[in-house]
């Protein structure tokens, strides 16, 4: 509709200055029909040279963000022609890759000829994630506004948006012991807190507690479950990802990266359990250091959040996790006896369990 | 729910909704520096104020202070495009204020100034149309100060100060295509309708102008801003954030629009010609159409567009009220041969209205078919009385007071349908005193003929009289009509006469003396009173709500008051001239005075003059019958008293502008007097603006360039090696784009040295340059003394390094 404005508020100039050269016997309006009929010409070439040359980069902070605080992306259009676009419209998608939140946007701004033209945009984000922006196309359109280019040109750019937990050092020190504790009080017990890893044939010298008497029989040869020893003096935490429409999930995140700082703060190794959407699977990672966290902490924010509650320890009790006690953080939570639960905001919480 | 909600958008206000949970905040752009931004906006509204009335001034050749008026229209511009960036109105509404205040000060300080600035510029247009048109007696208006090189000047700043502030408006808030082309064209119209074509480079500015309407208009990105807010939210749905201006957008435009206007110029001119342009049209249609109405109108003014009668001075035969404003084209109608003998003023009498009907003094013998034989002889008689007895006893008296004159009167411009004598002349048959109507085919002038009067003075009849009261003339032989009041003006002329103070007991010179000095003292004379609204009385209306007019506006009105009074009273139309208008006239050495004047005279010994009688000089007046008198003339028209004067400092301004070297004689240039068709005035302009930039720019690179050494060198060893790094990577960025990929001091250093090949411990330097940037830890002095001298040699070697061109990108920051 713009266009056709334009072009019809042209074809009056133009129609306009032939009449007043026809009725004046106006020189000056010669000139300035000539001027008039090549312009266009002009401007809709230097639109195809632009378009052949321009390049677009976006730059995000190379550095984690904490959600709610400012970052900034930089924009940066280099024409190198001498033909200047007035009118350029940059269409981006913006989301959060950890929610799949995303939108539209357009950017409007000018490409000066022979120049850089850098735009800055501070960017607040209030959950945190994996923020991505990416370029689908620019729209060029020339000086007179009558004709437009549509390139499409993909640049993108991303920042990790991290919780930004709260300190809660003494109370996960607290959790953590207990856990512990419950652990080695089952173990005490006879409580096997080893993994099961395999099935095999026996072989002399195996203990007796482990062989599969049903799977033996079945199979009229001894078999024995091949197991994996696993520390009684480590903490498993399980990550429900589930998010509601209240952004639950926020809070949880929020949560688990206090909790988890807090451990390793004080040198307490835990091995961190989620539901990974892009793998399929429950994904266990043992954290021994801030690094190893911070590692897990971006694994986990590339990652996807999912709707089912509960999806995480379902699989966590499919693998046979939950045999001994462990760390869940996530909502909606009635089971947790006093001290065994640390409560974040709106209905999360870590709870031990098991 | 909603409580939280409502938190989150406050905390959000203002914020940009990018996606759910994602906020952006006011983006930001560099637009550069303040100054020069509102230069390059305020160039737009420039550059078509100075098209229009440069181009308009330039296409009649007028010539004015180039300099002055260019420097006056950028400031303004600029003083306006500031405005518009203040970032609150209140701002933008004092400051109009301001200049309000500042522009009428100036109005009433150079009024005089404009006012004569204004007449060159009309009388520039009427000469064009004079010669265009064929039009003969286009009036010249005398400007009040001669120097026209500045009266112009001011005049076109005045008009550029109200274009520029209407333009401002338009441009800024709508960028209106249609608003600029009706404040700019039309005033060319004016020299394009008379086949003048402005200067070339007026054209271009004016075409400069309006392309980049055009083009912000067509771009939508013309809206003033603030500084901090470079861009704006639009379009709620679709999330979209446009900027707003850009200087660097602006200043690319207008280059290109330059470029490509005088590449457009020279390609068209080398190629078409505006002779080969012209002679493609065979006819001027528009001039043949409109050359009558237009002519008409330059004459007469909007009156000649509508007015029933002639206005141009001379004879209306008794015909009122149609006419707006009299435009007397001051060419000569009679020339006069007599020899002067008093410094009264001389009356040719031409036309006499007896009856006031429709607007209109008609001839009391106006229709001899309806006029009885008798009527006829009594007014002849009446007539005879007044005028050929008092002749016929002047011509026989052979005593001092003797004295009779000849006048010869020549038409070469007035109405032919007239006889145009003086007063107490002798006739053989004085139905001559009737009018036109009913003896134009066999007595009035005919073009380029001449007449010749005897007459006998009135000076000399006057004196001769002296104190005695002349024989009563029975005034009941006076026709009737010449006093009658019609109905429709009884009311009003009573009234008149009450507020004149006039009484029944009132002599007829007391009457007519109060009635003159009414009317001088209460209505003032002027020859643009306004045409008479239809329906309206000529009389009632001048004397009612008008109360302003010219000799037939007073004439009238007297006539019907000295009849209201019982004097015996008519309307006269014919020419009046005084001695000064005598002196001024060329003497007729050819003629004997002897011949044209004997006896009493009231200033002596006189030559033969030759009087050019114009078309201003026509005029209207009464004569009032007076028992043992006659008929007299009696002038109630007051005199015109527009008065001037000069400001002695604004003399001494223009005394200091137009620069005395036009007076020294040794052919100096004046100030600012620039050569507009040889265009050395531009490449001056050019020259100036190149400079001021010039300065600007060095000056710029100058106080950086200080202010950096200063960092560099400053007593904080520290801060010092930190600045000096910082211009190192400053240098380097600019070098190289690339460098800003660099995010460590590291990668900084190892690229340095593999770009420029300078070889250094990069691991040391870095070390030591993190440990003054972000430790606590100190370096010592050593150290920082080395790391210094390790910079100054990279500087070195970067420098050496690069090429001419990035040399000369260094020198710029």
């Amino acid at each position: 509709m713009r266009r056709l404005c334009n072009m019809v508020r042209y074809a009056f100039i133009i129609v306009l200055n032939v009449f007043i050269m026809l009725v004046f016997h106006s020189y000056v309006n010669l000139i300035l029909l000539v001027g008039l009929i090549l312009f266009p010409f002009y401007s809709i070439y230097g639109i195809h040279k632009v378009k052949e040359s321009f390049t677009l980069r976006i730059v995000a902070p190379d550095e984690n963000m904490e959600r709610g605080s400012r970052f900034y992306l930089h924009f940066f259009v280099k024409n190198s022609t001498w033909f200047p676009v007035v009118n350029a419209t940059l269409k981006l998608k913006v989301g959060n890759q950890f929610y799949q939140e995303e939108g539209i946007h357009y950017l409007n701004l000018p490409i000066r000829a022979k120049k850089e033209t850098e735009v800055v945009y501070p960017v607040i984000m209030d959950y945190s994630g994996c923020f991505r922006i990416s370029s689908e196309s620019i729209c060029l359109v020339d000086l007179l506004g009558i004709y437009e280019v549509t390139i499409p040109i993909n640049v993108e750019a991303e920042c990790l948006v991290f919780p930004g937990g709260k300190e809660r050092n003494q109370e996960a020190g607290k959790i953590y012991m207990q856990g512990v504790a419950e652990a080695m009080e089952s173990r005490e017990k006879g409580y096997d807190f080893s993994e099961v890893s395999g099935i095999r044939e026996y072989i002399p010298g195996d203990k007796l507690q482990n062989i599969h008497w049903k799977l033996s029989v079945k199979k009229d040869e001894l078999m024995v479950k091949e197991r994996v020893s696993v520390s009684a003096m480590q903490l498993n935490v399980l990550v429900e990802l589930a998010n509601d429409k209240d952004m639950c999930l926020e809070s949880v995140l929020e949560l688990t990266d206090s909790i988890t700082k807090a451990f390793v703060m004080q040198n307490l190794p835990f091995t961190i359990y989620y539901y990974s959407t892009n793998m399929g699977e429950l994904k266990g990672c043992y954290i021994g250091n801030e690094i190893e966290r911070i590692q897990w902490l971006e694994m986990l924010l590339y990652d996807r959040c999912y709707e089912d509650a509960g999806l995480a320890e379902e699989m966590f009790f499919k693998q046979n996790l939950a045999a001994r006690s462990y760390l869940y953080i996530g909502h909606a939570l009635e089971d947790a006896a006093a001290g065994n639960i640390i409560s974040g905001e709106k209905r999360a919480a870590a709870v031990l369990r098991g | 729910m909603l409580f939280r909600k409502k938190k989150k958008e406050e905390v959000h206000k203002g914020d940009i909704f990018l996606a759910k949970g994602i906020y952006l905040e006011k983006p930001m752009m560099n637009n550069g520096n303040i100054i020069f931004n509102c230069f390059l906006r305020s160039l737009i509204v420039f550059l078509l104020v100075l098209g229009s009335i440069g181009g308009f001034l330039s296409a009649f050749d007028i010539s004015y202070n180039y300099l002055l008026v260019i420097v006056v229209y950028l400031m303004i511009s600029m003083y306006f495009s500031f405005l518009y960036a203040l970032p609150r109105f209140v701002y933008r509404d004092i400051g109009y204020i301001l200049f309000f205040g500042i522009f009428v000060l100036a109005i009433y300080t150079l009024k005089l100034y404009a006012n004569s600035g204004f007449y060159v510029c009309v009388n520039a247009v009427l000469n064009r149309a004079q010669t265009f048109f064929n039009l003969s007696g286009v009036r010249e208006y005398e400007s009040q100060i001669s120097n026209d090189y500045l009266t112009v000047a001011i005049v076109a700043i005045f008009i550029g100060m109200v274009s520029i502030i209407i333009l401002n408006i338009w441009i800024y808030s709508m960028m209106s295509l249609f608003w600029t082309v009706l404040l700019t064209f039309p005033l060319l119209f004016i020299p394009l309708y008379m086949k003048l074509t402005p200067d070339s480079f007026y054209m271009i500015a004016l075409g400069i102008g309006y392309m980049a309407v055009v083009i912000f208009k067509a771009n939508g990105h013309y809206l003033a801003f603030a500084w901090d807010t470079p861009f704006k939210i639009k379009g709620f749905k679709e999330r979209r954030v446009v900027y707003t201006q850009d200087s660097g957008i602006f200043r690319q435009i207008l280059i290109t629009l330059t470029l490509l206007g005088f590449c457009m110029v020279i390609l068209v001119e080398s190629f078409f010609s505006p002779n080969a342009f012209e002679h493609r049209f065979k006819s001027d249609r528009l001039r043949d159409a409109t050359a009558d109405s237009i002519g008409n109108f330059i004459l007469l003014g909007f009156a000649g567009l509508y007015n029933q009668y002639a206005s141009t001075g001379g004879m209306s035969g008794g015909k009122l009220g149609g006419v707006s404003n009299v435009r007397p084209d001051y060419l000569p109608d009679l020339i006069v041969s007599y020899t002067p003998y008093s410094n009264e003023a001389v009356y040719l009498k031409a036309y006499t209205g007896g009856i006031y009907g429709d607007n209109e003094w008609e001839s009391l013998y106006g229709d001899p078919d309806a006029v009885s034989q008798n009527e006829m002889d009594d007014n002849t008689i009446f007539e005879e009385e007044s005028m050929k007895e008092q002749s016929i006893a002047l011509s026989e008296a052979k005593n001092t007071y003797s004295a009779r004159g000849r006048m010869d009167i020549k038409n070469v411009g007035a109405n032919t349908a007239y006889l145009y004598y003086p007063y107490y002349t002798l006739f053989d048959d004085y139905s001559i005193y009737n009018n036109h109507n009913l003896l134009s085919s066999t007595q009035g002038i005919g073009a380029q003929q001449e007449a010749v009067y005897y007459y006998y003075p009135k000076i000399v009849w006057e004196d001769y009289l002296g104190e005695d009261i002349p024989e009563k003339i029975d005034s009941s032989q006076v026709n009737p009509d010449f006093l009658d009041v019609p109905e429709k003006n009884r009311a009003v002329i009573e009234q008149e006469c009450r507020q004149i103070g006039l009484a029944s007991f009132m002599t007829e010179n007391e009457i007519v003396e109060a009635v003159r000095q009414y009317f001088q003292d209460n209505i003032p004379y002027t020859l643009k009173p306004g045409a008479t609204p239809r329906n309206e009385d000529f009389i009632n209306y001048f004397l009612t709500r008008n109360r302003k007019g010219y000799c037939a506006h007073f004439a009238s009105a007297a006539t019907l008051i000295f009849r209201q009074m019982g004097i015996p009273a008519r309307y006269v139309e014919g020419y009046a001239f005084s001695l000064e208008a005598v002196l001024d006239s060329e003497m007729n050495e050819g003629k004997e005075a002897s011949d044209y004047y004997r006896g009493y005279s009231g200033i002596g010994e006189a030559p033969v003059m030759d009087v050019e009688v114009t078309d201003a000089m026509a005029h209207a007046w009464v004569e009032i019958y007076v028992n043992g008198f006659g008929w007299k003339v009696v002038e109630v028209t007051p005199g015109s008293n527009e008065t001037t004067d000069e400001d002695d400092f604004w003399s001494a301004f223009t005394a200091f502008l137009s620069n005395n070297a036009e007076g020294n004689g040794d052919g100096g240039i004046r100030w600012g007097d620039l050569n507009l068709s040889q265009y050395k005035w531009l490449i001056y302009v050019i020259f100036i603006v190149i400079a001021c930039i010039l300065i600007f720019m060095i000056g710029k690179i100058g106080i950086r360039k200080v202010v950096r050494y200063k960092r560099c060198n400053q007593k904080n060893l520290t801060e010092a090696v930190i600045a000096s790094y910082a211009d190192i990577c400053d240098m380097v960025r600019v070098c190289d784009d690339d460098f800003n990929l660099c995010r460590s001091h590291m990668e900084q250093l190892e690229f340095i040295i593999s770009r420029y090949s300078f070889a250094i411990e990069k691991e040391t330097v870095c070390q030591w340059l993190e440990q003054i940037s972000f430790s606590t830890k100190n370096v010592s002095n050593e150290e920082i003394k080395t790391l210094r001298s390790l910079l100054h040699g990279m500087r070195k070697a970067i420098w050496k390094a690069v090429s001419l061109r990035k040399k000369l990108a260094l020198c710029k920051r």
